[in-house]
């Protein structure tokens, strides 16, 4: 990622004020941010919490998107002079679908402005970006796009936000209550967890391309809580696709206990990865059969549902929960699987500070026991909660645990 | 590398027309050097590779075959010949149509081909449903490597996870597909296909490698043509 281009004053267009949300799950958000988007005529643009739905579906490349399906060839201009004031021109030309989860999010907001919108209304889509983007995102907006913003960000807090965006806090609802993290359950540890070290580790996507990861050594310890951090596509979900094996080493090797391991052939030995999409690791009919597939004990099973929420939905279809909530399964069911390492991609998106506090107590609950924990959170305040150790990531070169 | 869809389409009818009519190794031989050379040229080695995989097998099987019975018989009356021959023939037909007309980026194609509206919605979503599909559940597999819940990478680990694939697959495909449905209404896509405002620009002059693209088939038509009927 290239480095973001100069900006303009914080104070460009103090007439065209963005409106952000804040409060609890459950409060509502969603319901008035997309009816702030219906309400313009058919000139609002709505990003749901699953923004792959925001791209038509029909291109493979974001410059396809954008060529097809701009309104014009000026609001296709402002989305590439976006992405340009962001330094993330080079997903133009990468396959929307396939883009990690804050480049999705800039690239969503990028097809918003291309489509000539009136008004954006994201959700959940600015807690995917790293807290420098944010701001020069809500920048962007105020000062070169032609459409207004509203969006909702249960992480506001942790950037600057101009004068001109107008803060909503809403109340929490009964839904809010009733699905509340219960942080007094203990998560037991399932697995021994190992030492896992990387040496010369280096790995692309394409055989022919440029390696998009190259770690010259990285030691990870049991019981410790490890933030991956650097700026979006740094390569931070690359190097845990490498660490569970759905990505091939090109060099190097990945040890366990001082023994070399082939993760590749065996994936998921070492440690259970959790997603950033809940979408595609959720397979079972109901919540309970989801947390009984991967191997928990029926006597553990309603402390995993009480610890993250999803108690009272047991016996509803995944597919049908919202969002915020299958997130919630996606890590509950990871949880349950007998694993001495867990690596959670972006496990807070969607939720509240409540719930950021309740998964944290968790968590750290867990590396007591001795437990292994590899976090991606671009979310300040849940990393400070872990006391997490950070591993930095930049261009795909990691600098060491 | 052929970027007008009109002389992708007639090239790629010739070619296909060519693959039904022929029964001869020779000719069929030069179909597959045809598709290899053209995939080798315009650098799709991605699609060469899955070419090869799915052909390969059988055109060494064939060519097995075929050698032995020149010894014992002729072609004509060799019925395990005779069936590869079949078998070799709809594979590289397969193979050129997705060369030639399938595609991710399908939406210019149709429209320089004169699609409009419904027409090109349905023409769209025909060719993209396969790759999108694709992606999700490579998505999935990915998703149930991590989870721990498929033991190897053997080929038969692989295989026995399908059931399990398909399940999500459909959620998530209908869930995408109302998700998509008001992303359609709201950017207002129909209407800007129905009144033909894609930006997309139509002019295309004919280029010589497009030309021979077309020559090129023509001639083995004929030759194919020539050998078999006359």
């Amino acid at each position: 990622m290239s480095k973001p281009s100069s900006l303009p004053s914080l104070h460009a267009d103090p007439a065209k004020a963005g409106i952000l949300y804040v409060g609890p799950n459950f409060s509502g958000r969603s319901a008035r941010l997309l009816a702030k988007a219906q309400a313009t005529n058919g000139r609002g643009f709505f990003i749901a919490p699953d923004i792959t739905s925001a791209f038509s579906g029909f291109a493979s490349t974001l410059n396809a998107e954008l060529e097809s399906f701009s309104q014009s060839h000026n609001t296709k201009e402002d989305a590439t002079a976006f992405l340009d004031r962001l330094g993330m021109k080079s997903i133009l030309f990468r396959n929307p679908l396939t883009l990690s989860g804050g480049e999705q999010a800039v690239a969503a907001l990028a097809v918003a402005i291309g489509s000539g919108a009136e008004v954006v209304a994201a959700d959940c889509c600015f807690e995917q970006l790293d807290v420098n983007l944010r701001s020069i995102v809500v920048q962007c907006f105020q000062s070169c796009c032609a459409a207004a913003l509203a969006y909702a960000d249960n992480r506001a807090d942790e950037h600057l936000l101009p004068d001109s965006v107008e803060s909503t806090e809403l109340p929490p609802s009964n839904e809010t209550v009733a699905a509340t993290l219960d942080s007094s359950v203990i998560l037991d540890r399932n697995s021994e967890s190992s030492i896992i070290e990387m040496r010369n580790v280096r790995a692309s996507y394409r055989s022919n391309d440029v390696f998009t990861l190259s770690v010259p050594f990285l030691s990870l310890q049991p019981g410790t809580v490890y933030q991956l951090a650097g700026p979006n596509g740094a390569g931070k979900t690359t190097l845990c696709r490498v660490l569970v094996g759905l990505l091939r080493t090109a060099d190097g090797s990945i040890l366990v206990d001082g023994k070399e391991i082939n993760s590749w052939r065996h994936p998921s030995r070492v440690a259970a990865l959790c997603f950033q999409n809940p979408d595609h690791q959720l397979f079972a009919n109901t919540v309970e059969s989801e947390l009984l597939s991967r191997g928990i004990g029926s006597h553990k099973l309603e402390s995993i549902m009480r610890a993250f929420g999803v108690a009272s939905p047991r016996q509803t279809h995944p597919g049908s929960l919202p969002f915020v909530l299958r997130k919630r399964l996606s890590l509950a069911a990871t949880f349950s699987t007998s694993r001495g390492w867990y690596i959670l991609d972006e496990p807070t998106i969607g939720q509240d500070s409540d719930s950021i506090a309740a998964l944290a107590a968790s968590i750290r609950a867990l590396t007591v026991s001795g437990c292994g924990i590899i976090v991606i959170s671009h979310s300040k305040r849940f990393t400070r909660m872990l006391d997490a150790h950070q591993i930095v990531l930049r261009g795909g070169v990691c600098d060491g645990g | 590398m052929i970027s007008s869809p009109q002389v992708r389409l007639i090239s790629g009818l010739l070619i296909v027309s060519g693959l039904l009519l022929t029964r001869q190794v020779l000719m069929l031989s030069a179909a597959c050097v045809g598709l290899i050379a053209y995939l080798l040229i315009a650098g799709h080695f991605a699609t060469l590779r899955r070419n090869l995989l799915a052909i390969a097998p059988i055109a060494v099987i064939l060519f097995a075959v075929h050698y032995l019975s020149s010894y014992t018989s002729t072609i004509q009356s060799n019925p395990p010949t005779q069936t590869l021959l079949r078998l070799f023939g709809i594979m590289l037909t397969f193979s050129y149509m997705a060369t030639m007309f399938l595609g991710y980026d399908s939406l210019d194609r149709f429209v320089q081909l004169g699609l409009r509206g419904e027409h090109l919605v349905i023409a769209i979503s025909a060719t993209s449903t396969l790759p999108l599909m694709q992606t999700t559940a490579v998505q999935i597999i990915d998703a149930r490597f991590a989870a721990g819940l498929v033991r190897s990478r053997s080929i038969f680990s692989t295989a026995t996870q399908l059931p399990y694939i398909l399940r999500p697959l459909l959620t998530q495909a209908l869930r995408l597909a109302i998700a998509r449905s008001d992303t359609w209404h709201q950017r207002g896509m129909m209407q800007r296909l129905e009144s033909n405002l894609s930006p997309v620009r139509m002019e295309h002059r004919l280029h010589p490698v497009e030309l021979v693209a077309i020559l090129l088939p023509l001639a083995w038509v004929t030759l194919i043509v020539g050998r078999e009927f006359l």
